[in-house]
């Protein structure tokens, strides 16, 4: 079974986002799986997460947002978490800026792990005291700590 | 009466497939936008805490990311067929929300399940003037 921690173990944490807007926000994370060598694509990478951001914005309100894409331009599922202190526009509902962004990207045939991972995640942020803690952390292991806890 | 299509409401409650594809296909034929629906049922909570002895929390946190698979699944799918949606996973009575949503997010057409667990001739009954699609 797909462990949050793993994959954030694999792919990478960012404390906070410099990025001011949307697509900034998402190359910068993006950033972080490109220089581990995990995605094969840069730019069809980008085009398929912006085509899904373009369809319907994956600000869910509660100031998360959650970025994602099935593509072959990744080599398998990663996931990168990243902390805007300010927050970052991404049309949220709600209309609040998102603070706890979650970039979920996986190839075509990890579906099912990338629908679960989607889920599971969707599942744990809906807890504020999730949420608050993940906003307080201060090093990345404290926030893999507070994933582990919840997983 | 007038009914406009442009936003349609999916209710996944035991939606069969073939009943996702038609109604992604009827939104992009529409040009309409989808919002796919996962109800936390009440009454479904307290009957798997005492089936399967399980505390309230635990019960709830399963059937949240099962909603959530499901969700994300007719996302996908949506995905491919370029399909604009919006994922709602809300909690208590299923009549109620349904109506609640439909008016909320003024809703044209309710697509569902004849297997959902609502009482489905009873809901017409009592929502003559909206769209429902029993599939």
């Amino acid at each position: 079974m797909v462990k949050l921690v793993d994959l954030l173990e694999k792919g990478g944490i960012i404390l906070n986002i410099k990025a001011k807007e949307k697509i900034g926000a998402i190359k910068e994370m993006a950033q972080v799986l490109i220089a581990k060598g995990l995605i094969l694509n840069p730019e069809e990478f980008f085009a398929e997460i912006l085509r899904r951001e373009n369809l319907e914005s994956t600000g869910i309100g509660m100031g998360v947002a959650i970025p994602h894409a099935r593509t072959n331009a990744i080599k398998d599922l990663a996931l990168v978490l990243g902390r805007s202190e300010e927050g970052v526009d991404f049309s949220s509902l709600d209309k609040k800026p998102s603070h706890l962004l979650f970039l979920i990207s996986a190839p075509e045939d990890k579906k099912e792990d990338y629908i679960f991972t989607l889920a599971k995640i969707s599942r744990l942020i809906r807890k504020d005291e999730v949420r608050i803690r993940l906003n307080k952390a201060k090093t990345e292991e404290e926030l893999l700590a507070i994933i582990r806890d919840y997983e | 009466m007038t009914l406009s299509f442009s936003r349609l409401l999916l209710y996944l409650e035991n939606l069969p497939p073939f009943a996702s594809e038609f109604a992604l296909d009827l939104a992009a034929k529409l040009s309409a936008k989808v919002f796919a629906l996962y109800i936390l049922d009440e009454n479904r909570i307290k009957k798997r805490m005492r089936e399967e002895n399980k505390e309230r929390e635990k019960v709830k946190e399963e059937m949240e990311e099962f909603a959530w698979q499901k969700l994300y699944e007719i996302e996908d799918l949506a995905g491919k067929k370029e399909v604009k949606i919006h994922l709602l996973l809300l909690e208590g009575k299923v009549s109620q929300i349904l109506r609640e949503v439909m008016e909320s997010y003024e809703i044209g057409l309710l697509i569902l399940s004849r297997d959902s667990q609502l009482n489905i001739s009873r809901f017409l009954e009592q929502n003559r003037e909206k769209g429902v699609l029993v599939l």
